[in-house]
């Protein structure tokens, strides 16, 4: 792979790091007016998600990272593995449970994700941001009732559970935010 | 914030009209220089445009208009003052642009003190009344990490900054492991608007002459202003031996040779003018463009500009 300097070093460009793969998230170059020019990174280590500040000389570069992101559809589940599939190449990747992570809470059957692979393996399952997911467990609606604000827990059909308002029911279709699990509202559909 | 172009203009000809004002008032005379030249800055830390030209030869857009102004001086003995474009390569960022505009001044007959008490005068000139700490390069690293930073080891330094920031790479000699120090532990601890950092160690005296402090260390006599982390000025009691300033230009050059960067043709102009006879002053550098983030209380300097870099 190539290499980037610390000139090139872009909010989303991909790295190795101490052999783990990451994202910059920011970069700044300091620069006294009578001294050395260093670079303050911030990276996100694409395997644990954690994100720290490196310091960098000016100028040094480093190894990109084979990282991509690829939209595949979610096929099934071992308990293990999850398997998806590149809908245009119909290449199959198996994902195991710590590339899954939260992404567990809202996977359905053919549903079309982004996997992030890392050396061709994936890393990263990431949902679409908005899902619409039926309930299949809560308790009895207030019918009528959509005024008061109050809200009651609510599982959904891939096992995520949410808050959501009182007059919803079991089967009814809502809209969630995946990245804060927060209910959007009721489907249409 | 967003400003419009007109407030943007007006905001920074309103600080030029002080900033001028104040010279006036103080007896300094504006000046012009030129911003190519045939020799350019020797420091291992800056890094020079070159101007060629198949006809007229080679030539560096100027770091500073510091060489023409003290050649200026030999010839006329009076303060001076000069508001200009810099050049600097390589850097670019939130507080830095390639092309940039300075103020730079001289003092005639003015020591460390002195040059010192005219600059807080200018900014409160150009801001209104400042709140500042003035503090010695020794006294800040006692405070915040107890050592005496002009006899600590450089392997006690290598530990500290292992210990203390975010760089865990080579280190090449004390100035540079004291400067990751000072920007990522102490800088960031600064708890007055305005503070004013004087008597650096003598490995960053740049062209300061260096003195004894009141515990007989050797210091430069030298100071940095900064607003917040912001470093917004530069002076020294200026170096006006000849023979030192031509040891200072050889010893950059052989430094650069040892870090793969390219020789500079050192100025032997400026080195015939201090020894024709530089009169004892003390000359400061102030960016103008973090000098009007600062009167209008940013922390960048890429929104100031009517053209930044990226959008040249």
């Amino acid at each position: 792979m190539a290499n980037y300097s610390t000139n090139e070093f872009k909010s989303g460009i991909k790295v190795m790091l101490d052999g783990d793969p990451c994202s910059i998230v920011e970069n700044e170059m300091v620069k006294p007016g009578k001294g050395q020019a260093f670079n303050r990174v911030r990276l996100r280590n694409l395997k644990t998600g954690r994100v720290w500040e490196k310091t960098f000389r000016s100028g040094e570069s480093l190894e990109a990272a084979d990282v991509v992101d690829v939209e595949m559809q979610y096929l099934y589940t071992d308990g293990e593995f999850w398997t998806f599939m590149d809908p245009a190449s119909y290449e199959q990747q198996a994902a195991d449970k710590t590339a899954v992570g939260d992404a567990l809470n809202w996977l359905r059957e053919q549903d079309t994700c982004v996997v992030t692979l890392w050396n061709g393996n994936p890393l990263i399952v990431t949902p679409p941001n908005h899902v619409e997911l039926a309930i299949v467990e809560t308790d009895p609606g207030l019918r009528g009732d959509t005024a008061t604000g109050g809200t009651k827990p609510a599982r959904l059909v891939t096992g995520a559970v949410v808050k959501v308002p009182l007059f919803l029911e079991i089967g009814d279709v809502v809209r969630v935010d995946t990245r804060s699990g927060e209910y959007l509202g009721r489907s249409r559909d | 914030m967003i400003d419009s172009t007109a407030q943007l203009i007006e905001a920074r000809a309103s600080l030029y009209r002080r900033l001028r004002a104040y010279f006036e008032s103080t007896g300094a005379l504006e000046v012009e220089v030129p911003v190519i030249g045939r020799a350019a800055a020797t420091d291992v830390a800056l890094q020079s445009f070159p101007v060629t030209s198949p006809v007229l030869g080679a030539h560096y857009l100027q770091t500073s208009p510091e060489f023409f102004l003290k050649r200026l001086l030999a010839r006329m003995p009076r303060s001076i003052y000069c508001i200009t474009k810099a050049f600097r390569d390589e850097e670019q960022g939130r507080l830095h642009n390639p092309e940039f505009s300075m103020l730079e001044w001289y003092r005639v007959s003015c020591d460390l003190e002195g040059i010192l008490a005219d600059t807080l005068a200018l900014v409160a000139a150009a801001l209104g009344p400042v709140d500042v700490r003035q503090c010695s390069y020794a006294n800040l690293f006692a405070q915040y990490l107890n050592l005496d930073p002009h006899r600590v080891e450089l392997a006690e330094l290598h530990q500290l900054v292992r210990r203390h920031t975010s760089y865990d790479g080579e280190i090449q000699d004390r100035d540079e492991a004291l400067q990751l120090l000072l920007n990522q532990v102490i800088e960031p601890q600064f708890d007055t608007e305005f503070t004013l950092i004087y008597h650096y160690p003598q490995g960053q005296a740049a062209l300061a002459r260096l003195t004894r402090d009141d515990q007989g260390r050797e210091v430069a006599e030298r100071f940095e202003l900064y607003w917040r982390q912001m470093e917004l000025a530069n002076g020294y009691r200026e170096l006006i031996d000849a023979d030192e300033q031509a040891r200072r230009f050889t010893a950059d050059n052989r430094a650069r040779a040892s870090r793969g960067l390219p020789q500079m043709p050192a100025d032997q102009k400026l080195i015939d003018a201090l020894a024709a006879g530089l009169p004892e002053c003390a000359g400061v550098s102030i960016g103008l463009d973090r000098l009007l983030a600062c009167q209008l209380g940013r922390q960048s300097i890429e929104d100031l500009l009517l053209f930044p870099w990226i959008e040249l």
